[in-house]
């Protein structure tokens, strides 16, 4: 399949530089191991968050976090539009005979992001090993879906923000606030902020669905009901067909406007 | 002093030019302020047994987002680390002046025009805020003016620290690992990932043997009024010592690299 | 092959600033200016000709370049190449052409060349058959040997042109499109460049436009120029027709035994005098180098004479300013 020779490519073009890569990776290591700390001080501290133990905070922490690496690993073409539409690197995927989207996922993905992810898988598996309960094969499968679900709402909010590129050429930072401000926000059950709150990132922009509703399941805390938690990913996962849609529409009036 | 006022002026304007990078920058400091504060004051109603109460975190948090840029050492000239990296730099080495105390004003300038235009519109929405969740006034005047002074000094100590950057980018090429390293421990150590007093009691000794927590936890606890005029007067002197001793070592080490790379031949 | 007809483009751009002052202004207000790109282009190309697309920056060359690769949709006017709409059939369009723009790379940067073309190959559903021919042609025809399994980023600025170059024809597109495919070449590279273009174009048939500053170019390749400016086609026609009209201009350097006199000579003009040595320039439309020959050693003792033609830049800068357009 060619996303896969597409991803080949850059991957061969990243070992180019084994010591940039390496040393970033440690890097990002010593970042996210610091961060997590942080998270266990915060339990030190206060022993529970408003109901919520460390287990199903961390859970939501570590989901959100590499849903976003995913994210960012897979999307980066998206993420780095504006870039790529200044180099002209967008010009030369529109003289491809093949579908811009696709051709845009797949344009620079990073060996580096994809280290990002694999720590965070690691420590994922580490965190539910060391304080999982009751851990079943099926709660495995609806983790696995919440973070798929997760990874495509952060890669809809890439695809908007790359959209918005297309009309101004610098770069829109405002996105930032849904993505960092999303994996911030995220990164705890957002039950405990202001209702509004909650509902916004429930059912407008679905981080609910990739966290605090699925946790609850793996965690034990539903007693009815508990099917529609299960499936609460798959509805996350649909938020990334409109952003498709929207993206498409941008880079049809690119065209029209052009650099 | 004349090319310092250039460089601010200079650095200003190009972040004037980038008006969609600004606002969204101070809209993400925003949110993110209001984010951490929601996430306190849920962990705040789970504990009342806390060294430091809401109303002063909330200060604290607000001035952390709103001196983002100045205790950021993500935050870098990548211009200088392209010469540095390219090799162009053999062209710095004969310009006549002594070039870290160039490069250092240029580092200073740089961050102070950053945070010059990002500060106050992050803070005037914080004092909107109600209380507990805004920004408050400071305890003390004496407490404000000795914030001030320690925040002023904040900027040299951070750019002193920021030079270390290029040190080692002389010495190694591709060190930019290491200056990733460098950022993230800064921003743990100095209150940025979670605020330092709610650290538990046995963290406090590696805080305080480090320079890190006086790029923002210190200058912002004198706001608040968590370190008394005594503390504040005495930690400032930590500060300046600090500052002394890591220019005076970068300096050193600066040299020493610098020189490496002529032999090179850049 | 090619037919515009009535081509608009229209862009709008944000005001420059400067000083702190308006720098601060644009923060919550910006001002745009409109600027017309191409104003009723209108151009056809036949099969197998080879266009050679000339004009200042800024004259519309590389916009209209983008409108008929795909890349640009024009505000007003038809274009059907082959038979499609690049801006509509982009897909189905692209398969049959070939894009190099000089300023910048399509391939991939970090990788061996050779692995670029094999991503090439599947982007393009190049049959195994067709791509291995393609590329032993090709690398026999570019010399791409020497470098063909180095990454890009190793390669001088003339090997990048010609791995660029034969990236774009590994599909076997029936027309390419070369956007300053000499810029920053040593003159060996420019030579071989140029025959290449010639020979593909006889061979295969390709059907090229071909933008260029260099005007050496277009002597060497093709007969045939456009002419663009301001958006504008403002000639379009044979480059003989060019030199004839804007080329009259010969510079005539004459030596003589004694000192002499500056010797003024109607139908030339003097521009320089030394002890034994006259520069003038000569209109060949209004009297002919002979007869000025003839006049002058009617009046001194002549050693030598040399005649030199206008170079082609010249040429061309006059052509500009005849057409008030740089």
């Amino acid at each position: 399949m060619l996303l896969f020779k597409y991803m080949k490519i850059n991957i061969m073009s990243n070992l180019e530089y084994p010591l940039a890569t390496y040393s970033t990776l440690l890097a990002r290591m010593v970042g996210i191991i610091l961060e997590l700390i942080g998270l266990f001080f915060l339990f030190d501290r206060f022993q529970s968050l408003v109901g919520y133990s460390l287990y199903e905070v961390g859970l939501c922490y570590l989901i959100i976090r590499l849903a976003n690496a995913l994210s960012i690993c897979f999307g980066k073409g998206y993420n780095s539009m504006s870039g790529l539409i200044r180099k002209g690197a967008f010009d030369t995927m529109l003289i491809r005979p093949r579908n811009l989207v696709l051709q845009s996922f797949s344009h620079a993905l990073d060996i580096r992001d994809l280290g990002v992810s694999v720590q965070y898988i690691i420590m994922l598996v580490l965190f539910i090993s060391i304080y999982g309960v009751n851990f079943t094969v099926m709660k495995g499968i609806v983790l696995l879906l919440t973070v798929i679900s997760g990874t495509a709402i952060f890669l809809g909010i890439l695809m908007i923000s790359a959209g918005i590129c297309f009309f101004s050429v610098k770069n829109i930072e405002a996105v930032s606030v849904f993505t960092d401000g999303g994996v911030k926000l995220g990164s705890y059950p957002l039950t405990i902020y202001n209702k509004w709150i909650t509902r916004f990132f429930t059912f407008i922009i679905p981080f609910g669905c990739a966290n605090y509703l699925p946790v609850l399941y793996i965690a034990d805390k539903i007693d009815s009901y508990r099917w529609l938690y299960m499936l609460s990913p798959v509805f996350g996962m649909l938020f990334i067909i409109p952003c498709i849609f929207i993206w498409y529409a941008c880079a049809k009036h690119y065209s029209s406007t052009g650099s | 002093m004349k090319w310092f006022k250039g460089i601010f002026k200079m650095t200003f304007i190009s972040e004037l030019q980038y008006r969609a990078a600004a606002w969204s920058g101070i809209l993400t400091n925003i949110f993110i302020g209001a984010i951490f504060i929601m996430i306190y004051s849920a962990f705040y109603k789970s504990s009342t047994e806390v060294p430091m109460n809401f109303k002063d975190l909330a200060s604290y948090i607000w001035l952390g987002q709103g001196f983002f840029l100045l205790t950021s050492l993500s935050f870098q000239d990548w211009e200088l680390i392209d010469t540095v990296r390219y090799g162009s730099v053999s062209y710095e080495m004969v310009r006549p002046y002594e070039l870290y105390g160039f490069w250092f004003g240029r580092l200073m300038a740089q961050r102070m025009a950053a945070v010059a235009l990002r500060f106050l519109p992050v803070l005037a929405v914080a004092f909107l805020i109600p209380d507990p969740y805004g920004l408050s006034l400071p305890a003390t005047w004496t407490g404000l003016i000795l914030s001030i002074i320690s925040l002023l000094l904040s900027f040299i100590l951070a750019t002193a620290i920021s030079m270390y950057v290029y040190i080692f980018l002389f010495r190694v090429l591709a060190a930019w690992g290491a200056t990733t390293i460098l950022a993230v421990i800064s921003s743990f150590f100095s209150g940025g990932i979670i605020p330092i007093p709610l650290m538990p009691d046995y963290m406090y000794q590696i805080v305080n043997a480090l320079p890190f927590r006086y790029l923002g936890d210190f200058p912002f606890r004198v706001y608040t009024g968590g370190i008394g005029t005594n503390d504040a007067v005495f930690g400032i002197l930590i500060q300046i010592i600090w500052i002394l001793g890591l220019i005076l070592l970068g300096r050193v080490l600066f040299r020493i690299a610098s020189r490496k790379v002529e032999i090179q031949g850049g | 092959m090619i037919e515009l007809k009535n081509i608009n483009k229209t862009f709008r751009v944000v005001k420059k600033t400067s000083g702190a002052k308006e720098a601060f202004k644009a923060m919550f207000h910006r001002e745009y200016k409109e600027i017309e790109a191409l104003k009723d282009l209108s151009l056809k190309v036949n099969e197998g000709e080879i266009v050679g697309y000339i004009g200042p920056n800024g004259a519309g060359k590389s916009t209209s370049i983008k409108v008929m690769s795909g890349i640009l949709t024009p505000d007003s006017g038809e274009c059907s190449i082959m038979g499609y709409t690049p801006w509509k059939d982009r897909r189905r369009y692209v398969k049959n052409i070939g894009v190099v723009f000089g300023q910048r790379s399509q391939l991939w940067w970090d990788v061996p060349v050779m692995d670029s073309f094999l991503l090439l190959k599947d982007i393009y559903n190049v049959p195994e058959k067709t791509f291995r021919e393609n590329v032993d042609m090709l690398t026999e025809m570019l010399n791409l040997n020497e470098f063909i399994n180095q990454p890009l980023r190793q390669l001088s600025l003339g090997q990048k042109m010609r791995a660029e170059i034969a990236g774009s024809l590994l599909h076997n597109p029936q027309l390419l499109f070369l956007d300053e495919p000499t810029i920053g070449l040593d003159a060996t590279t420019k030579l071989s460049v140029r025959n290449f273009i010639k020979t593909i174009n006889k061979e295969k048939g390709t059907t090229i436009m071909l933008t260029t500053h260099d005007m050496n170019d277009i002597d060497a390749i093709t007969d045939r120029v456009v002419l663009i400016g301001k958006g504008r086609i403002l000639y379009d026609g044979s480059f003989e027709q060019i030199k004839k009209k804007y080329g009259n201009n010969k510079t005539l350097t004459v030596s003589f035994e004694n000192e002499a006199e500056p010797i003024e000579i109607s139908g030339a003009v003097l521009t320089k005098i030394d002890r034994n040595q006259a520069t003038y320039t000569v209109d060949t439309g209004t009297v002919s180098i002979a007869e000025i020959i003839n006049r002058l050693s009617e009046k001194t003792q002549l050693t030598d004479v040399d005649v030199k033609s206008q170079a082609i830049e010249e040429i061309v800068a006059s052509l500009y300013e005849h057409f008030n357009i740089k």
